[in-house]
């Protein structure tokens, strides 16, 4: 017989595909090479949690979908499948399509021919596993998944890659009393989650497992993995060899079939309605470059309507709809789509398709003429994007600066990670914004590389114009433009050395920089330049020679301005030519007054520079010629925040006198936000970041803390009342707590500093104090307190 | 030299308390009632009256500072206020006895009054002091920072493990004789103890200093071959190394004690003195 639809593949969107197909009465195959359904997730390390993001995103499918186990997912879908008597046949491999739309003949490797009118392609990438291609790799040492950790024990395993899964794999095994090596072919670990990364460091320096670098595998034979490193061939003992070395899209078979790459796409080519280049052929999940479990789904839903002849829009559609109908004026969300996405220069380079994603979380905002849309000061790091109308930036002494329609605002805070530098006030009736919150503006970023430039232009023009000087027009500015460059700083490195010749001029985006002078000998900390300034210029109306040292006291990225093209400017432009002069001047005297400051105080400000104090925006620093060691901080933050401390008042650095405890920075960029699967770290209106009930207790937050601000924990017992226990001795007593016991409700999720918003009068921590020795405040505060201290 | 601004900065406070002093001891140079200045005078009520109010407050410290989520003030500001009234308390409760003094509850809980401000006297004293001492103490025996976001403490500790550790390993190359001091001074080296012994912050007794005597003294009675020499050398020279930072945390914990240690008195005192009060009180106007 000839089915309406062929299924290929029963991983999240097959069975989607299928189980809509049979509730829908369409007569179907569902052909799956193994002989089980979603081999991908089935074998998934056991009891894997499989997370079902984006949030924002509606499921429309015929099978269930919420976070779970491993084994609860397949098991709800497995029923799902019986229940609605879908036609699977197992076993059954693809070897290629003949034939066209309405009578197509799939071939399988048994020989069998089945006929289908139209075709749906839902093999993801998983089935396509790299492999080493090394000899003796078939001879049954080695593995390309790992089910279950707790198979091994006491033995030897090697694990190839570097990679999330070669990582997950390799602790997991690690922590089951293996002697593990993992094998990378790089100098180091950085394809991997950040979170990943952090756990597999950690673990190699605890020598939990062995690592060895720039390593390739050459063959395996008997009991051991032979590698090529640098020092020579290296032969490592193996029980088991497992290598996780990712997936690929079947390019071979995938061209057979009728598939198209585009030069340097690693996706076949697909329309909107994700029909492929031949006619009646389908592409959904994986891979149509859809990785995540929900648009699997829903895309095996859509498609399937779209070949019953009864199309339906995306499951996000209706969102959107709703999000643009203050703007739409009759059209439909479509037109609009199309509409945004010409008009603003950042989304040019977006398909549809990644546009609807995207401002799946975005908000739509009509302001009044004169409404602030930004406050200067505030805590925000989204950014908005100008559909309609005109905003104002007012740029002191009654000077306003307009951007249009088409430009955005608010990329400083999303960039810098600062608080908020102008105001940004509405200027027509309609002026309609789109905000975008900053997982979001940063995904942007990473995923169009026209949005990315066009972004870094818009910044270095802004800052030339505004802060520089506002006589310079676009065409002044063309070279620098074109020239200048994006480069990044590892704490530490140096951007620019005292007694150098000037060869660029740096503006910092974010993080932050120490500025040090060798006095006496000596080099010695004079100052501190958060995200923001421009450094570098002064020497260039000098004698060209740098008069400072400058390093990145974290992790910098900064704009390279070549030192010729400025000085081009500065020829150009008396205004930029004063601004500079006056920064030099008082920089140079801000720098005298401190040179003759104690030597003792520049050491402090050292201190706090390496210990990360320059991304901070706000952090505790303890004077320890104050403190009594009464622990009244940690007492009050318990207290405060159910029985759970988020400070350690005697763990962490000190120097002289200043101590740094253990509690969040609330860094300008923070690194807990990295990488958290359900968004729950945000940064609050007043500054803070905070988790929210989203939080799954994954611990990504934790282990990518530089400062060990995080905690998990479960929620203590609420703390009985002083006459219970001392009557009837039930509940804690004063002081004693319990410690929480974790359970299926109680889970552990992550802890941290909140800066006591919700309390009035500021931190507990800081009004605890008997002695005053302790203060919450962001560097700059700090620095200024050391400096006027004596 | 303070970086942020301590309880004793708090000019507010101070004045309040020195205007409160003076006042009262105007009110009882003027006021001069011919049966003598004492507590039943008008002026000798009002500092009675002033006095117990001063009393209840300062005493209701220690209820407020454990009210961590109460919205007003600052600790630091109340313990100012607790430390300036508290001193002040002392002119205004001696001028209310009009230094009539007998062997009378009245007296008693003078004398109560007199113990917890002199135990608060010297609380003051130790947190003013002892702070600035102790990480100078920490900060002077370290000697150099393996991690740079260690504190002092840690670093000391680690410097202890490791000392322990070097000891442990050159056991095995030490001839017989020396093997059982420095084997105590591994095992047997205590820091703190009982109260007495932390209190002292002494380090007599200590097992690596008695090690370290006796390894001197068999060293210059010779009898050692060259490479023995070198290694009861270097033994010896961690011996010291660890004695010296045993003799610092040891103050360490000396110090921690000091600023615990007031706060058994001035507390079960006060608790005392309310009792010892309110029977003044009561005493006072009923059965006088």
């Amino acid at each position: 017989m000839t089915y309406k639809v062929a299924i290929v593949g029963s991983g999240p969107a097959g069975i989607s595909a299928a189980t809509r197909a049979a509730s829908m009465g369409l007569s179907h195959i569902l052909l799956e090479r193994a002989p089980q359904l979603s081999n991908t997730i089935f074998k998934y390390q056991k009891g894997k949690y499989i997370m079902a993001t984006p949030d924002s995103l509606p499921l429309r499918s015929e099978v269930h979908f919420e976070p779970a186990s491993r084994e609860g997912v397949l098991e709800g879908w497995a029923a799902r499948v019986e229940f609605l008597d879908v036609n699977v046949r197992f076993d059954a491999d693809v070897t290629g399509i003949d034939g066209e739309q309405g009578a197509f003949e799939i071939q399988l490797s048994s020989g069998d021919t089945i006929q289908a009118e139209t075709v749906v392609v839902a093999i993801g990438l998983q089935g396509n596993i790299r492999k080493m291609g090394v000899p003796g790799e078939d001879e049954g040492l080695v593995d390309y998944q790992l089910d279950d950790p707790q198979e091994f024990w006491d033995k030897d395993v090697v694990v190839v890659g570097a990679g999330d899964a070669a990582i997950e794999n390799a602790v997991a095994l690690a922590q089951n009393e293996n002697r593990v090596t993992i094998v990378n072919r790089k100098r180091e670990f950085a394809r991997a989650k950040p979170g990943n990364i952090s756990l597999i460091m950690d673990a190699i320096k605890d020598e939990v497992l062995a690592s060895v670098y720039n390593a390739s595998p050459v063959r395996v034979e008997g009991n051991a993995i032979v590698l090529k490193t640098p020092e020579g061939e290296q032969i490592v003992r193996a029980d088991k060899v497992i290598a996780r070395i990712g997936a690929e899209a079947p390019r071979r078979f995938i061209e057979a079939i009728g598939g198209v790459f585009e030069e340097g796409a690693d996706f076949p080519r697909v329309s909107e309605t994700y029909e492929s280049d031949r006619e009646g052929i389908y592409y959904v999940g994986a891979l149509a470059g859809y990785p995540l479990i929900k648009h699997c789904l829903n895309q095996g839903y859509e498609v399937i309507q779209t070949i019953a002849g009864d199309p339906v829009d995306g499951a996000d559609i209706p969102l959107l709809t709703d999000k643009f109908e203050r703007i739409a004026a009759g059209r439909s969300v479509y037109e609009v789509l199309n509409d945004i996405r010409d008009r603003v220069g950042l989304f040019n380079g977006l398909t549809i398709l990644q546009l609807r994603e995207f401002l799946l979380d975005a908000d739509v905002r009509v302001y009044a003429p004169g409404e602030m849309i930004i406050r200067k000061g505030d805590a925000g790091d989204s950014m908005f994007v100008l559909v309609e109308g005109t905003v104002d930036i007012p740029v002191g002494e009654g000077a306003l600066f307009h951007i249009d329609a088409g430009s955005f605002v608010g990329e400083l805070g999303l960039v810098m990670g600062r608080r908020r530098v102008s105001d940004v006030l509405a200027s027509k009736e309609g002026t309609t914004a789109i905000e975008i919150p900053r997982n979001a503006a940063l995904k942007l970023i990473a995923s169009s590389e026209t949005a990315r430039k066009q972004m870094m232009d818009t910044i270095v023009l802004r800052k030339m114009q505004t802060f520089l000087s506002s006589d310079l027009t676009h065409e002044d500015l063309i070279e620098v433009l074109e020239t200048y460059e994006v480069v990044e700083f590892a704490r530490g490195d140096t951007l620019m050395k005292e007694g150098e010749d000037a060869e660029s001029v740096f503006i910092i985006q974010s993080g932050s920089c120490a500025i040090s002078r060798i006095i006496a000998g000596r080099p010695v900390v004079i100052d501190y330049l958060p995200a923001g300034s421009v450094v570098g210029e002064a020497s260039l109306i000098s004698d060209g020679k740098r008069n400072a040292t400058v390093r990145a006291a974290v992790g910098v990225e900064a704009l390279k301005i070549d030192a010729n093209v400025f000085k081009a400017l500065l020829g150009r432009s008396p205004r930029l030519r004063a601004f500079v002069r006056r920064t030099a001047e008082e920089r140079a005297a801000a720098a005298a007054a401190r040179a003759t400051g104690s030597d003792r105080k520049s050491q402090i400000v050292e201190f706090l520079m390496q210990n990360g104090i320059g991304e901070a925006t706000n952090a505790i620093a303890i004077d320890n010629t104050l403190c009594v060691r009464c622990d009244q901080c940690e007492t009050a933050c318990a207290e405060t925040h159910d029985g759970i401390p988020r400070l350690t008042r005697a763990a962490g650095p000190s120097f002289a006198q200043i101590h740094v405890p253990i509690s969040c920075r609330h860094c300008e960029q923070p690194h807990c936000m990295a990488d958290c699967p359900p968004n729950a770290l945000y940064r609050t209106p007043g500054g803070a970041v905070a988790v929210n009930d989203s939080c799954i207790g994954c611990g990504n937050c934790a282990r990518n803390c530089p400062y060990d601000a995080i905690r998990l924990s479960a929620k203590p017992e609420k703390r009985g009342s002083l006459l219970t226990w001392l009557l009837f001795g039930s509940g804690d007593g004063p002081g004693q707590r319990q410690p929480a016991k974790k359970s299926l409700e109680n889970k552990e999720i992550a802890r941290k500093c909140d800066l006591c918003e919700d309390v009035h009068g500021g931190p507990a921590c800081v009004r605890a104090c008997p002695t005053g020795a302790i203060i919450r405040t962001g560097p700059e505060g700090l620095l200024e307190q050391i400096r006027e201290s004596i | 030299m303070h970086i942020h601004t301590g309880f004793l900065g708090n000019r507010f406070w101070l004045w309040t308390g020195i205007a409160i002093s003076l006042i009262s001891v105007a009110a009882y140079a003027i006021h001069a009632p011919p049966h003598g200045r004492d507590g039943s005078t008008m002026v000798g009520y009002a500092l009675g009256g002033l006095s117990g109010l001063l009393v209840l407050y300062l005493a209701w410290l220690g209820v407020r500072k454990r009210r961590y989520s109460a919205s007003r003030g600052n600790r630091r500001d109340v313990v100012s206020a607790h430390v300036f009234l508290g001193l002040s308390l002392m002119v205004t409760a001696t001028l209310h006895t009009g230094f009539e003094f007998a062997l009378s509850i009245h007296t008693l809980t003078y004398m109560l009054l007199l113990l917890v401000i002199g135990s608060g006297i010297f609380g003051v004293s130790v947190y003013a002091n002892l702070p600035e001492i102790m990480s100078r103490n920490l900060n002077e025996t370290v000697i150099e920072k393996k991690n740079f976001d260690w504190s002092a403490s840690e670093q000391l500790e680690y410097d202890l493990r490791e000392l322990d550790r070097r000891l442990g390993r050159a056991l095995q190359f030490l001839p017989d004789s020396v093997r059982a001091p420095v084997k105590g001074a591994i095992e047997n080296t205590r820091i703190g103890g009982g109260l007495i012994s932390i209190l002292s912050g002494s380090s007599r007794g200590c097992a690596t200093d008695a090690a370290l005597t006796k390894l001197r003294g068999m060293t210059e009675a010779g009898g050692f071959s060259d490479d023995e020499r070198t290694r009861l050398g270097e033994v010896m020279r961690d011996l010291a190394r660890k004695r010296q930072i045993c003799a610092c945390l040891r103050r360490d914990t000396r110090y921690r004690a000091m600023l615990k240690v007031w706060l058994w008195l001035h507390v079960p005192l006060t608790s005392a003195l309310v009792v010892a009060l309110v029977s003044h009180v009561v005493l006072v106007f009923f059965y006088w």
